[in-house]
């Protein structure tokens, strides 16, 4: 059963970063914590790692890398979404929208954000995913 | 299939009509051959074909078309061999209905010298075929090989094309961070990283024989400026 989420204590929300590249990770943290209306809540090195961050921390969103090692984001996502059913889920590739996020979407994922955006663009597509479900 | 000498055949014989069949093993017999079997029965003439393995059959038209027709099929069914049917005279229908179920020739003649030598064009149409039909299926399977292998490649390059996406990915943000030290860290890391794998596909390729000249041209025609 997914406890009370940790994330929201404080009225910011909470972001659990997956990706498997620890300088993205290291700058996706710089972007979340730059926003006063956010906070890190935990980090994912691959698939795995991002459900079982999920399911302990329930975040308010994730941002998530679709292609991971050991499990990728994409296959981990219905998972997510399952463990963390509250949580909204950003899928964060390098990959054009067009060629994969009708799959994120499908998988689960809110919103659809491509590497390369800028950090208020991202800080932005957070706060829309946990107030609007990214609608 | 090879060509074998066609001087000492083992030929098995089928025909409804026994005088036709004793005639027919006469002939063969004098051309130097050796009757491997000689059948009568539909039924057993299959049984007959996987046991004696024969070079080449021949079958008679007798009194019934449709029996010579079921000793084609029941031959063809057991063995790798041409079928030969000895007609005494031109029927179009049944050649047609025959070499549907497998016939490989005909002649309308049972004379020695005729026989010999439309069994000796058989054979080695029979033996082209399986020649070309063998090369053919090599053909396919390197083929396919070839494709399997191609695809593991660009599967290999999608994964290293994309270290170079997700390189520049954090080098660009880093960079709109702010953080300028860290984008030029990251901007290099990637940029070794590219030459390494371009260095890596150009000793392969230069080890399969292409020359450096040809794959600097290569390179030259990809983007300006290098």
């Amino acid at each position: 059963m997914a406890s009370a989420p940790l994330s929201s204590s404080n009225g910011t929300i909470g972001v659990l970063i997956c990706d498997d590249v620890d300088a993205m990770r290291r700058l996706l943290r710089i972007v979340v914590e730059l926003s006063p209306s956010l906070h890190v809540v935990g980090e994912a090195a691959n698939g795995e790692e991002a459900v079982s961050q999920a399911l302990v921390l329930q975040p308010d969103v994730i941002l998530l890398d679709l292609s991971m090692p050991v499990r990728t984001g994409l296959d981990a996502l219905p998972e997510i979404r399952t463990v963390a059913p509250a949580a909204k889920v950003i899928a964060f590739s390098g990959l054009e929208e067009s060629v994969v996020g009708g799959l994120a979407r499908d998988a689960g994922a809110a919103l659809f954000l491509q590497k390369g955006a800028h950090p208020d663009a991202i800080a932005a597509a957070i706060v829309a995913a946990h107030r609007n479900g990214g609608t | 299939m090879e060509v074998r000498d066609t001087a000492h055949l083992r030929i098995l014989l089928a025909n409804e009509r026994r005088d036709r069949l004793d005639l027919l093993a006469g002939i063969i017999d004098g051309m130097g051959h050796e009757v491997v079997g000689r059948e009568i029965d539909v039924s057993a003439v299959g049984a007959l074909t996987a046991k004696t393995r024969p070079d080449v059959a021949i079958v008679g038209l007798g009194e019934s078309s449709e029996h010579a027709l079921d000793h084609v099929s029941a031959i063809v069914r057991e063995a790798f061999c041409p079928v030969i049917a000895v007609l005494p005279a031109h029927d179009p229908e049944w050649v047609a209905e025959a070499s549907k179920r497998g016939l490989y020739a005909y002649l309308l003649d049972d004379r020695p010298a005729e026989l010999q030598s439309a069994v000796d064009i058989t054979l080695r149409r029979y033996a082209d075929y399986h020649a070309l039909r063998g090369a053919f299926d090599r053909s396919n399977e390197a083929a396919a090989r070839e494709e399997k292998s191609a695809q593991a490649k660009q599967r290999q390059a999608l994964e290293l094309h994309d270290e170079i996406v997700q390189g520049l990915a954090v080098a660009d943000l880093a960079l709109k961070l702010g953080r300028d030290g860290e984008s030029q860290a990251a901007l290099t890391a990637t940029l070794e990283r590219a030459r390494s794998i371009v260095t890596r596909e150009l000793t392969e390729l230069q080890s399969k024989g292409h020359t450096l000249e040809q794959l600097i041209g290569d390179t030259s025609r990809g983007t300006a400026g290098g």
